[in-house]
């Protein structure tokens, strides 16, 4: 006797290595046309066997009455568990049962399942000989608005935030409107002096345009230093001695002041200064 | 000496433009002797016209005694000299104390006052070697141009102090207070002359060797030493500053005294805590007497941006004071922030 346990025990060591599936299927009446049907199948498997996926059915329909929506799997503790929803098409005049197939599953150690059918009874929605109108069709569900407003005013202030970082970005960069163009200040002083009156404000404009140009304040004593770093005045460096003479002497001097007003000369060094010299 | 220089005893005023002739010579004379020391000079005889004391900060060995001494040969008066020491005392400016020929002791006028009410040149070596009760007497003597000695009073109406600091040795030595530095008009660096040219020529050229020859080069008594406090008063009363210069002297001043406020940026400086204290009313008074002698020298008539700005840093430096954070580097921020000054304030201003 315990020789014969011991042989049944060794026979069956190999079956319980056997992936083990038990099914939890939907109930067997009741069903209509259009239904949902899930069916949960769990599949306790031994520690180094995995179910290979690529063996389970896809969803697709399986028939012209049946449709395999959808196939979930979920690692469960020892083994899986297979969740298939089905939807049941078949329009029944008479209560009828109808087979779902079972499909074949394959195991990482090469063994091979399968998924178990099942079968329902599904009815007719209303008696066969009821005759059909349109009076039949339910009416729409009552539908609602989403309000846009707040998502219009988001992308709004998201398009505002956007170009302002776009200008910040060329405004760093210099790009475009930003490009830093050459400082001229004998330009600007040129057109300034033209509604200037007083011929000492004009005087005095043209004074701070030669500091802008010179990068720091310059007087007559500076000119020579001034004419070797922008060589392109040199053609008109007597009118600027000139000038700086009648300036010391308007400015500071006690004599009278000799020289040209300064709008002329204003006007031809900006000129050089656009390089039309 | 050619007779026609040899002016002071007929007290026969100069003429103006003869005035400008010998001013010119002087300086030739000066620099043919001084090598490479051009500016130099042109500050020490600017110093002369507008009758202002003179801290000279130089490197030794570069001439200032042998140039001081040149300096008092053509202005003709007595000059004096005297070395600060540790133990030097007040009195040793004006006594000497000394045993005679018979072993009794003597007391007899000290440097200060061995030449009597003429002396015009005194050179106080190495100032910040003298203890601070030397300086308040020769404050008083700078100041006042006086002296209380053998219980009369001394004036001396030429004097003009020229002092040295040694710039090198830190110990035993007493840095001169603000005040005391406010009234010295400018203070002149002495370096070494910039070409080699200039250099060789020291160290070859025999006749540098002997000095008491070389300054015999100089005409005695080219600017009549005791004509000069009229010329120097000519000169403060006759130069023209206009109110764009005034304008302009102002701006500067302040711009030392707050350079935060006008604007200047220099490098590694915190311009709020910069500046402790800046240019008093005597440093812009002594500004202007120069930048005046600055324009006669050139035979102008008013003063322009260019004589302010040519003296503006000697007159300013040394009395411009920094924070305590900045003072040991002075030497590189006081010239930046006087550069940055007269880089940045506009003349002329509205």
């Amino acid at each position: 006797m315990k020789w014969l346990i011991a042989i049944l025990l060794i026979a069956s060591a190999p079956a319980l290595a056997q992936p083990v599936i038990r099914a939890e299927n939907p109930h067997g009446y009741g069903w209509w046309l259009g239904d949902e049907l899930v069916q949960r199948i769990r599949i306790d498997l031994p520690d180094d066997v995995t179910l290979d996926r690529a063996s389970l059915p896809r969803p697709r329909a399986v028939d012209y009455w049946l449709d395999l929506r959808d196939v979930e799997v979920k690692d469960i503790k020892g083994g899986v568990e297979v969740t298939l929803l089905w939807q049941n098409f078949y329009s029944a005049l008479e209560p009828k049962l109808r087979e779902v197939p079972p499909s074949p599953l394959r195991f990482s150690d090469g063994s091979e399942a399968a998924l178990p059918g099942f079968s329902f009874v599904t009815s007719p929605i209303r008696p066969i000989t009821a005759p059909s109108g349109p009076d039949q069709l339910q009416p729409d569900p009552p539908f609602r608005l989403i309000d846009p407003g707040f998502n219009r005013m988001a992308l709004g202030g998201s398009l505002l935030v956007l170009l302002g970082a776009l200008l910040a970005m060329a405004w760093h960069q210099a790009w475009g409107p930003f490009r830093a163009r050459p400082a001229r200040p004998f330009t600007r002083a040129a057109r300034g002096m033209a509604h200037m009156p007083d011929v000492a404000q004009r005087r005095r404009s043209l004074h701070r345009a030669f500091d802008a140009a010179f990068g720091r304040v310059l007087i007559g004593a500076d000119l020579p230093d001034f004419l070797s770093r922008r060589p392109e005045f040199t053609p008109v460096a007597d009118r600027l001695a000139e000038f700086f003479k009648a300036s010391d002497a308007a400015f500071f001097g006690v004599g009278p002041v000799a020289g040209d007003e300064p709008d002329a000369l204003a006007r031809d060094l900006a000129r050089i200064e656009r390089g039309q010299g | 000496m050619p007779a026609k220089f040899w002016y002071p005893m007929l007290q026969q005023k100069i003429p103006s433009h003869e005035w400008h002739a010998r001013f010119d010579e002087a300086g030739a004379e000066l620099n043919s002797i001084i090598l490479g020391q051009r500016r130099v000079i042109r500050l020490i005889l600017l110093s002369v016209l507008a009758r202002g004391h003179v801290l000279l900060a130089g490197d030794v060995g570069t001439g200032k005694t042998t140039l001081l001494r040149a300096v008092a040969r053509a202005i003709g008066g007595p000059f004096s000299r005297i070395e600060g020491t540790v133990d030097l005392l007040p009195s040793d400016l004006i006594y000497d104390a000394h045993l005679d020929a018979d072993g009794r002791p003597r007391i007899e006028p000290g440097p200060a006052l061995l030449h009597g009410e003429d002396l015009s040149v005194f050179f106080f070596n190495e100032i910040n070697r003298a203890r601070p009760q030397v300086h308040a007497l020769l404050l008083r003597l700078m100041a006042e141009r006086s002296l209380t000695a053998f219980r009369k009073e001394h004036r001396f109406p030429h004097l003009q102090v020229f002092a040295d600091r040694n710039q090198i040795e830190r110990d035993e030595t007493f840095e001169l207070p603000a005040a005391a530095r406010d009234r010295f008009m400018i203070e002149i660096p002495v370096l070494l002359p910039e070409t080699r040219e200039d250099r060789t020529a020291l160290a070859f050229e025999t006749r540098f060797h002997d000095t008491d020859t070389l300054i015999a080069g100089v005409t005695e008594g080219l600017l009549p030493y005791r004509d000069l406090n009229a010329l120097g008063r000519d000169i403060q009363n006759n130069i023209h500053t206009s109110d764009a210069l005034q304008r302009y002297v102002f701006d500067l001043c302040d711009a030392l005294r707050d350079p935060q406020g006008a604007g200047l940026l220099i490098e590694q400086a915190d311009m709020a805590t910069l500046v402790r204290g800046g240019v008093s009313p005597r440093g812009m008074q002594a500004l202007v007497r120069v930048a005046r002698a600055a324009a006669w020298a050139d035979r102008r008539e008013a003063v322009l941006p260019q004589d302010v700005r040519d003296v503006f840093e000697p007159v300013m430096a040394h009395r411009t004071f920094l924070g305590p954070a900045y003072e040991p580097r002075r030497d590189i921020l006081v010239p930046a922030l006087i550069r940055a000054a007269l880089d940045k304030i506009p003349v002329p201003a509205e």
